[in-house]
């Protein structure tokens, strides 16, 4: 890469930073690091994604019971597919009946709910270390560039050293835009599991209200 | 030769069952799919699957039905489908990133909303030229035009602000400063009223036109939903101007607005992350673009309450429906 195209590079790399972190007058300012375009939203709240009946006080409880809990990590976890997890609940509930059905399927949406909920957040949390780790890293491309061009300006330099340094330079601008590339996806993972919930919760709701399960 | 009359009623009867008066088509702009679903609205089925350029979002239709017209965002252009065939005749000039257009009511025009560039794109469909370039606020998105054609109104997303346009000299006469990421602007039938929706703002504000200020700001609040779960994006007025339907986004939900006294009369539970809406042209039906879901919701206009879900493309954004 030559210099005058590095020199675009970097400046196309440090408008990208720029334009993926909202201006920062116009947010709340704990979504200073958010840098999707997808407005953040920390928590899920359950009218979202359930709109069967409401659940008791005892759902809280999910967790002190060893089968809801087991079934909650199972269909939670993306890498089994949705249908699979979508039958797991069925089956559940199918060895189930009457009131004790009821009582653990509104157990079952809590625990569904909860944890969901929580790997989405984690999720959230990361996907802000990763812009904080991007903001620091702009700045310190920012801060080689300029201290590379001084180098390069000086006829007393060995230049050895000037090519060692833009090499290097060339090398973590590469990786800032691969990293930078890469939260295009990011973003999507919290819709990725909102998404699942939903699906989950509406096949206990199809469950319970044959008709309205939609 | 006069034909005989049961060959003549049985011509009228195929003709009849050919095209039943209420079929009208529904297209669904999938943002990620990279397709338009086309689904019958009488049948709630869908019917067929265009292939179209990427970025599909904002989708709106001719006046007489023949034509489509498609924002490909990723690919700088408008797209023109043949609702006949479904076959791409070809691309509008709409400057980079066109987001969401409006027609104009003769539907010579079209204003197409350039969300990179801070532009509105004026373009004449017939010759298909650029007619001019307004530059307005910082990510141009919604976009209103009056009853008359005279006024056009664009929201940007970051200046926060509902720019009024005069159509004949394409300058801004007005500024008005809304709530945070405003998406969306719709005028009431008689043109009274602009009604902008405010995504992080959680609000719209319902401009008179005459003042060109703000009258009324509407609110949601849904029990036990977070606040910032409610972000309002799509609205659509009834024809009879007593009705609007607000699209909340990951509240799930379809506010229906009682346009006489700005109160919330329902709110509507639909599919994830619900965008934008259109009516069918007999106002019956109102669908709505839930993005995350993957569908689309039928509501009935008289009961307010969803009919059918259908599952449509890959992130649903944008619908319009055939006039005939």
């Amino acid at each position: 890469m030559r210099w005058s195209s590095l020199s675009k590079c970097l400046a196309v790399a440090g408008l990208s930073t720029m334009l993926t972190i909202p201006p920062l007058a116009a947010q709340e300012s704990d979504e200073q690091f958010w840098p999707c375009i997808q407005r953040k939203v920390p928590h899920l709240s359950l009218p979202q994604i359930w709109n069967g009946p409401e659940l008791p006080s005892s759902a809280e409880n999910w967790q002190d019971n060893p089968e809801v809990s087991a079934l909650v990590t199972e269909v939670a976890a993306r890498r089994v597919p949705l249908e699979e997890a979508q039958q797991r609940i069925r089956d559940f509930a199918a060895g189930l009946s009457g009131e004790a059905q009821k009582e653990h399927l509104l157990m079952l949406v809590q625990g569904l709910f909860d944890h969901m909920d929580r790997e989405r957040a984690d999720v959230m949390d990361g996907i802000e270390r990763y812009t904080r780790g991007q903001v620091a890293m702009a700045d310190a491309l920012r801060q080689e560039t300029a201290a590379v061009d001084t180098l390069r300006r000086n006829p007393d330099s060995d230049p050895d050293e000037v090519a060692r340094r833009v090499q290097e330079l060339e090398f973590q601008t590469r990786v800032f835009q691969e990293r930078a590339e890469s939260l295009t996806y990011v973003c999507e993972v919290p819709a990725v599991i909102e998404s699942r919930l939903y699906q989950l919760a509406n096949t206990v709701l199809a469950v319970l209200q044959p008709s309205g399960g939609g | 030769m006069r034909k005989p009359l049961s060959v003549l009623a049985g011509a009228t009867i195929a003709a009849i069952m050919s095209s039943p008066a209420s079929a009208y088509m529904a297209y669904v702009s999938n943002e990620r799919g990279n397709s338009v679903t086309v689904i019958d609205t009488e049948t709630m089925e869908v019917v067929d699957t265009i292939e179209v350029g990427q970025r599909p979002r904002g989708i709106t239709v001719s006046h007489d039905g023949k034509f489509i017209y498609l924002c490909a965002s990723d690919d700088d252009t408008v797209e023109v489908i043949d609702t006949s065939d479904y076959s791409i005749l070809g691309n509008l000039p709409s400057g980079p990133d066109p987001e969401l257009f409006v027609l104009s009511p003769d539907g010579k025009t079209l204003y197409v909303a350039n969300e990179d560039d801070n532009l509105v794109t004026v373009i004449d469909i017939e010759n298909r030229s650029v007619v001019t370039e307004i530059p307005v606020g910082v990510e141009p998105e919604g976009m209103g035009i009056s009853p008359d054609g005279s006024t056009l109104v664009n929201t940007s997303e970051t200046t926060n602000m509902a720019h009024f346009i005069d159509t004949e000299t394409h300058q801004i006469t007005h500024n008005v400063l809304v709530d945070s990421r405003p998406r969306f602007a719709e005028f009431m039938p008689d043109g009274s009223e602009v009604w902008v929706s405010a995504e992080i703002g959680g609000t719209v504000s319902v401009i008179d036109n005459e003042t060109r200020e703000i009258t009324h700001k509407i609110t949601f609040e849904i029990p036990g939903l977070r606040p910032e779960t409610i972000q309002p994006v799509g609205v659509r007025i009834t024809d009879d101007g007593t009705k609007a339907y607000v699209a909340l986004g990951p509240a799930n939900r379809v506010a229906v607005v009682n346009t006489e006294t700005y109160e919330v009369e329902k709110y509507v539970l639909v599919g994830q992350r619900v965008w934008q809406l259109a009516f069918t042209p007999d106002q019956k039906t109102i669908i709505s673009t839930n993005g995350i879901s993957n569908d689309v919701t039928f509501i009935d206009v008289e009961t307010d309450e969803p009919i059918q879900s259908v599952t449509v493309g890959q992130q649903p954004w944008g619908v319009v429906v055939s006039p005939n």
